[in-house]
């Protein structure tokens, strides 16, 4: 009511009032809110009504039957089934014998293991022989027990059905491909490698890349069978200009890791370093160390980016400014510039260059809103904070024609500041190997017919590379082509022999992310299909070849080069070495790295880097630039078979199922542009067509595509959905650049329903959310809490007494808005540890998407330079919760100990807890879900949760299994749960700690103190619900109100917090 | 009509001569009905009763009928209705077996109220009915109806032969002489019904179904 009114009168005085808060610049509009249909959609229960939802189903393209004809054929199938009822054959099902020692039924074993291909140590969780979940090991340094969503959903591609069940042979021009077993696909591979070596011929190895040292060695020892042999590593989203940058700049090839943790300024240009990075684990908990408020520190630290697409970094910034593919370098040297002004010694030969980039003519040609002074606060800030700030830039959207320059300028920025070695650590990483040039000069040998044998393994250039490189042309000159993959995919089509390989989880292995840091892989299964690693073929080959067993198996190859390394690296004895080697296995992990004398000093700048890059020259071009990027999920396109990825919500745009063209609102609207609007996005070399996305805070002349999409070759699931993108790529510089192309858009008059999420559970416009400066934060801690009505009431009326809940374990969660990214881990550990189904893009579409967690975001400010607020979103277990006193049947009631419970057996199926619940965070099954989980999937269920049928509402339990267990456990040893020692799935995963969860009528627990902390507050407190989930506010550390929403200096940004 | 169907029930016919049940008069209209009965009621008979095809007004008071005790039956088995259904919601919800639902109390009686009011009109409504039959002393399969114009369109007033009352019902031959009661003959009654205004008597039989 209050709402109502306020509403009506600043209306009728001031004008229109848009929300503080909002979802999609739509809301910014008064005509938005005029709209009969949009007041009627936000003010019912749900998204939309059931008529509406059979329209778009049956206007949907995968619709084909009619509802009537579907009903006939169903009674049709039904009278068919009963006329089919036979008798099922007896199958006897044989118990243990003599039970492995270490399995116990019912009780889950650990495994510590590494993805071979980021290096994060993981922890398996395996039932009964199957692993069902997969965490982050503690104990390895860059996971430290968390991981991220794409690190999660390795597990579903374990089981992924239409992996390669054998080996395969399909020789070109011989007609159709032929399964094998694997002694006949040996002899032949063999046969074909013989005549290579004994010909003096050229084989060539192509990769990804390679963390492993047993393997390096190995395939050393099998390029030396061959006279000409050479090895290339090639990964799609290598940082290899990166690595080139800091060779100019350092005389060294890496790619540097950062202490976020010992930065108080950080200046990202274009790097999503806590999302689609290598290292974003560690990045995050780095980052996150300095951006915690819960004790008694008020300091924070400041992050600022220079970004074209928005990426989950620019959305957690403090300050954000949208620039064009290619700018940050023009930003990077302004600030250099700015900083020769404060009296940084920039090297004499750098001199002349940093000079020419004035920040005037900087800021007038980027458009930045305030003009140079945000240029000059920034270098300002990282003047101050020397030493103690970082620099980082890359990514795939600043992998621009002059990325290699911006890396160089970033180097000088770095060291002028006295960043290096304190904040860049560029000497406890290894040298950085996959790169372009290294690939561009084995396409050129094959392009040449020079190359008689290629085997690849780990990558997939056929998809990746533009055609302009020229890769299918090439390899059709080479003789013989052997692809290791799990799949066919689109290089293995064009090869001749495809090679069944083993997942990460069935093979042995190792990794060597950092110096002195190394880290074991172990198999947790043994392989589901009669499949291999790469590296027991590579053993088979070499014996084949030469005759020389190199040894039994790749498991004794490994250990034997980790009795070496283990002599080299730790002096173990060779009588200790097997009590070293379990204890590896157990831990997973070996570091070594303290004391070993890394990050002691700087590494010497090199001026004369800097004086080769180009003069400031300004880009007066009006059209539009294209800037990829690669999501934090689907990433390169590897796992575009996986479903739960591709359901994933994207952080930003919220959209799952496709990619799509982001533009930012300005442009779009003078394009006359409207969301779902296919387009067609002309580059050189390469065109396609796309949804559009409406994008805030996308600069007016950048279009921003996700590449890993529209994969031709991967699986049901990944084949045709979304388009590829990596064509618009074009090689420049040695590198391949993927950004800052010209491109031009047409409208194409086709729509396309893209299934975001977004609007489903718009409410009516209440606060729920609010985000405040450091500085109002100082002066008030509890400031974002007055909202109209507060967000943080002292007492709310209720006609009856509050339940007793002072006695026993009371579960509660707080959520630290300000250290998540949003970066949906958590969604897709929820998702693995409780069985919730994937559904599809029609049924996200009607906004039937089944995830219990949630990640909502809202901007604030203008649309073309917005922030961004996430909002975790799960089962509130309400103390007084709505959603059971409606229910018939009694489904959903509270436990003991503060649970709010879903009893499926009891559940009928009414929906009328789905409709009055104030969150929308309960799911309804529709269909059985369960049922399109086919063959090996079925392996991915966890077997302490139910699998749930079609007919039952469900929704976050808090991870009731895991309380249930750990009480249990409690019980056994006769004492009470410790705080911290039960974590829910999302708390688990977590790169941020940004989750809490505890008994809160433990006053010493953790969770007990953030939720007395003058951040906290409940959703909807107003409504008397009282939720046990509270969030801790947003704190920004931002000084100027530019472009972000604070304060009356910003015209036409929306009204501050009302009620002030 | 009756008359020539008795005995046909039954393998063996009783060759005993039929019980007197009373002389029944029939009257044209409820109006003469109720000023006859007035008068049957006045002459101070033991036992007489009206047959109608409906009710009608005034006959009651008439016949000098007293109020049933039914309500206080219904009242009665309302209350435990009403008292069960509290009783065995807040045993099974905040004894036996406390669900906290909503974080509302476990006694929360508006939650409790529909099944109360059902129980209670459950038990009420079946036990007027009970009771009714109870004091009506229904269903009787011992009597016949004397003439099924009597459910159609005729009215009578029966007046009751002593013999044809159960024993402890029927006057001693004492307390008749006595005068309590005007004593029954059938010649005499049928004599007054003619006066009262009935159009034609009948002396009527005993009969059952069985």
């Amino acid at each position: 009511m209050d709402m109502t009114t306020s509403d009506q009168k600043t209306t009728s005085q001031t004008g229109f009032e848009p929300p503080r808060h909002w979802i999609g610049v739509e809301e910014l509009s008064p005509s938005y809110w005029q709209d009969s249909d949009v007041k009627e959609k936000r003010a019912q229960e749900f998204f939309d009504k059931p008529i509406e939802t059979l329209a778009a189903l049956e206007k949907s393209e995968s619709w084909n039957l009619a509802r009537r004809d579907f009903l006939t054929l169903m009674g049709a199938s039904m009278a068919l089934g009963t006329a089919a009822c036979v008798r099922r054959p007896v199958h006897k099902i044989i118990p243990y014998v003599v039970k492995p020692e270490e399995i116990t039924p019912g009780v889950a074993n650990f495994y510590a293991s590494t993805n071979p291909i980021t290096g994060l140590g993981v922890l398996v969780r395996v039932r009964e022989g199957r692993p069902v979940k997969l965490e982050g090991n503690e104990l390895h340094p860059l996971s430290k027990g968390k991981l991220m969503a794409a690190d999660q959903a390795e597990l579903l591609s374990l089981y992924d059905p239409e992996r390669l069940k054998g080996p395969v042979s399909r020789p070109r021009g011989k007609g159709s491909a032929s399964k094998m077993d694997w002694a006949a696909w040996d002899s032949a591979v063999v046969e074909r490698l013989k005549k290579v070596a004994q010909s003096g011929g050229s084989i060539r190895l192509l990769t990804g890349g390679v963390q492993s040292e047993a393997t390096r060695r190995l395939v050393a020892e099998f390029l030396a069978v061959f006279k000409n042999s050479s090895w290339t590593e090639y990964d799609a989203l290598a940082a290899d200009e990166v690595a080139l940058g800091q060779e100019l700049a350092y005389g060294a090839a890496v790619v540097p890791a950062y202490r976020f943790e010992r930065a108080d300024y950080v200046l990202s240009l274009g790097a999503d370093f806590l999302g689609a990075s290598a290292d974003a684990v560690s990045n995050a908990q780095g980052w996150v160390s300095r951006r915690k408020l819960n004790g008694q520190s008020t300091d924070l630290s400041k992050l600022v980016v220079f970004e074209s697409m928005m990426s989950v970094t620019g959305a957690s910034a403090d300050e954000r400014y949208p620039v064009r593919p290619g700018d940050e370098l023009k930003v990077a040297l302004a600030i250099a510039n700015l900083l020769a002004a404060r009296g940084a010694a920039i090297p004499a030969e750098a001199q002349a260059v940093v000079a020419s980039y004035s920040a005037e003519s900087v800021a007038r040609e980027l458009g930045l809103k305030g003009g140079a002074a945000v240029l000059q606060q920034v270098a300002e800030g990282l003047w101050q904070n020397r030493g103690r700030g970082v620099v980082v830039a890359g990514g795939l959207s600043a992998k621009t024609g002059s990325a290699v320059s911006l890396q160089v300028a970033v180097a000088l920025l770095n060291s002028v500041l006295g960043n290096e070695g304190v904040t860049v650590d560029g000497s406890s990483v290894l040298p950085a190997r996959s790169g372009f040039a290294g690939l561009q000069k084995l396409i050129g040998e094959m392009r040449e017919g020079r190359v008689d044998a290629l085997v690849i393994w780990g990558a997939n250039p056929a998809y990746s590379l533009p055609a302009s490189v020229g890769f299918a042309e090439a390899l059709s000159k080479v003789g013989t082509v052997i692809t290791v993959a799990d799949r066919e995919t689109e290089t293995a089509l064009l090869g001749d022999f495809v090679a069944a390989e083993s997942h990460w989880l069935e093979s042995w292995g190792d990794a060597h992310p950092r110096k002195h840091l190394y880290s074991l892989q172990q198999p947790v299964l043994h392989p589901l299909h009669d499949t291999r690693s790469f590296q027991e073929g590579l053993l088979s080959w070499i014996r084949g070849i030469s005759g020389k067993a190199l040894a039994e198996s790749w498991h004794d190859y490994l250990k034997a080069a980790w009795r070496t390394l283990a002599t080299q690296e730790w002096g173990v004895s060779a009588a200790g070495f097997e009590s070293f080697w379990e204890t590896a296995l157990r831990d997973g992990v070996v570091d070594s790295s303290k004391g070993k004398g890394l990050m002691v000093s700087a590494r010497a700048f090199r001026g004369a880097a800097v004086a080769k890059l180009a003069r400031y020259q300004a880009d007066s071009s009006d059209g539009f630039k294209i800037a990829l990027y690669s999501k934090l999920g689907l990433g390169d396109g590897r796992l575009a078979n996986n479903a739960w990825l591709q359901e994933m919500p994207d952080p930003i745009t919220t959209i799952t199922w496709d990619n799509y063209v982001n533009i930012g609102p300005s442009a779009a609207e003078k394009l006359g542009l409207k969301q779902d609007d296919v387009v067609e996005v002309a580059v050189e070399g390469a065109s396609f067509a796309l949804p559009v996305n409406i994008q805030p805070g996308l600069h007016p002349q950048t279009v921003a595509v996700a590449v890993g999409y529209g994969r031709s070759s991967v699986g049901k699931v990944g084949d045709g959905t979304g388009v590829n993108v990596y064509p618009a790529a074009q090689v420049s510089a040695g590198i391949l650049a993927y950004s800052g192309h010209a491109a031009r858009i047409r409208k194409t008059g086709r729509a396309y329903k893209l299934a975001r999420t977004q609007w489903h559970s718009a409410s009516e416009n209440r606060p729920i959310i609010n985000d405040i400066t450091l500085a109002e934060y100082r002066k008030d801690a509890s400031a974002a809490n007055h909202t109209d009505p507060h967000l943080r009431l002292k007492e709310v009326p209720s006609m009856w007494p509050m339940h007793d809940y002072s006695k026993g374990y009371q579960w509660g969660m707080t959520i630290d808005l300000n250290s998540c990214t949003g970066c949906g881990a958590c969604v897709v550990a929820c998702q693995a540890e409780n069985n919730i189904p994937v559904v599809g893009r029609e049924n996200v579409r009607i906004s039937r998407e089944m995830h219990w967690m949630r990640i909502d975001r809202y901007y604030s400010g203008s649309p073309d330079q917005p922030s961004v607020v996430f909002q975790p979103m799960l089962c509130q277990h309400c103390e007084n919760a709505p959603c059971e006193t409606v229910c018939p049947v009694l489904a959903t009631v509270h436990s003991e100990d503060g649970l709010n419970q879903q009893v499926y057996n009891r559940c009928v199926g009414t929906r009328y807890c789905a409709n009055n619940c104030p969150y929308k965070v309960r799911r309804f099954n529709f269909f059985d879900h369960w049922k399109s989980y086919e063959g090996t999937l079925n392996m991915v269920w966890n077997p302490e949760v139910t699998v749930r049928s079609r007919g039952i509402m469900e929704k976050c339990t808090f991870c009731v299994q895991r309380i249930r267990d750990s009480r249990d456990k409690s019980v056994l040893e006769g004492r009470h749960i410790r705080d911290g020692e039960m974590k829910t799935a999302c708390q688990q995963t977590c790169p941020t700690d940004a989750i809490a969860f505890g008994n809160i009528n433990d006053k010493y627990a953790e969770v007990s103190k953030l939720r007395q902390h003058p951040r906290a507050f409940k959703v909807l407190e107003v409504l008397n619900t009282q939720p046990r989930i509270s969030y801790m506010t947003k704190v920004r550390h931002t000084v100027s109100a530019a472009g972000h929403g604070h304060g009356e200096s910003h015209a036409g940004s929306p009204a501050g917090t009302k009620g002030h | 009509m009756i008359m020539s169907d008795r005995h046909t029930s039954g393998s063996t016919v009783s060759e005993a001569a039929p019980k007197i049940a009373g002389v029944l008069g029939y009257f044209e209209d409820p109006q003469s009905l109720i000023s006859a009965m007035q008068r049957v009621r006045e002459a101070n008979y033991q036992s007489f009763d009206a047959f109608t095809p409906y009710p009608v007004h005034g006959l009651d008071a008439a016949q000098g009928l007293k109020r049933s005790p039914l309500p206080y039956v219904t009242f009665v088995f309302g209350a435990t209705g009403f008292l069960l259904a509290l009783g065995l919601q807040y045993w099974t919800s905040a004894v036996d077996w406390p669900l906290n639902v909503g974080g509302k109390p476990f006694f929360s009686w508006p939650a409790f109220v529909p099944v109360m009011f059902e129980l209670t009109v459950l038990l009420a409504g079946l036990s007027t009915v009970a009771g009714m039959l109870v004091l009506n002393r229904l269903p009787n399969i011992t009597k016949k109806a004397f003439d099924p114009a009597l459910t159609n369109n005729r009215f009578a007033i029966l007046i009751e032969a002593p013999a044809s009352l159960g024993e402890e019902d029927a006057d001693s031959p004492a307390e008749a002489s006595s005068g309590v009661h005007k004593l029954f003959v059938e010649s005499e009654a049928a004599e007054f019904l003619k006066k009262s205004g009935a159009t034609e008597v009948r002396t009527v039989y005993q009969e059952g179904w069985f």
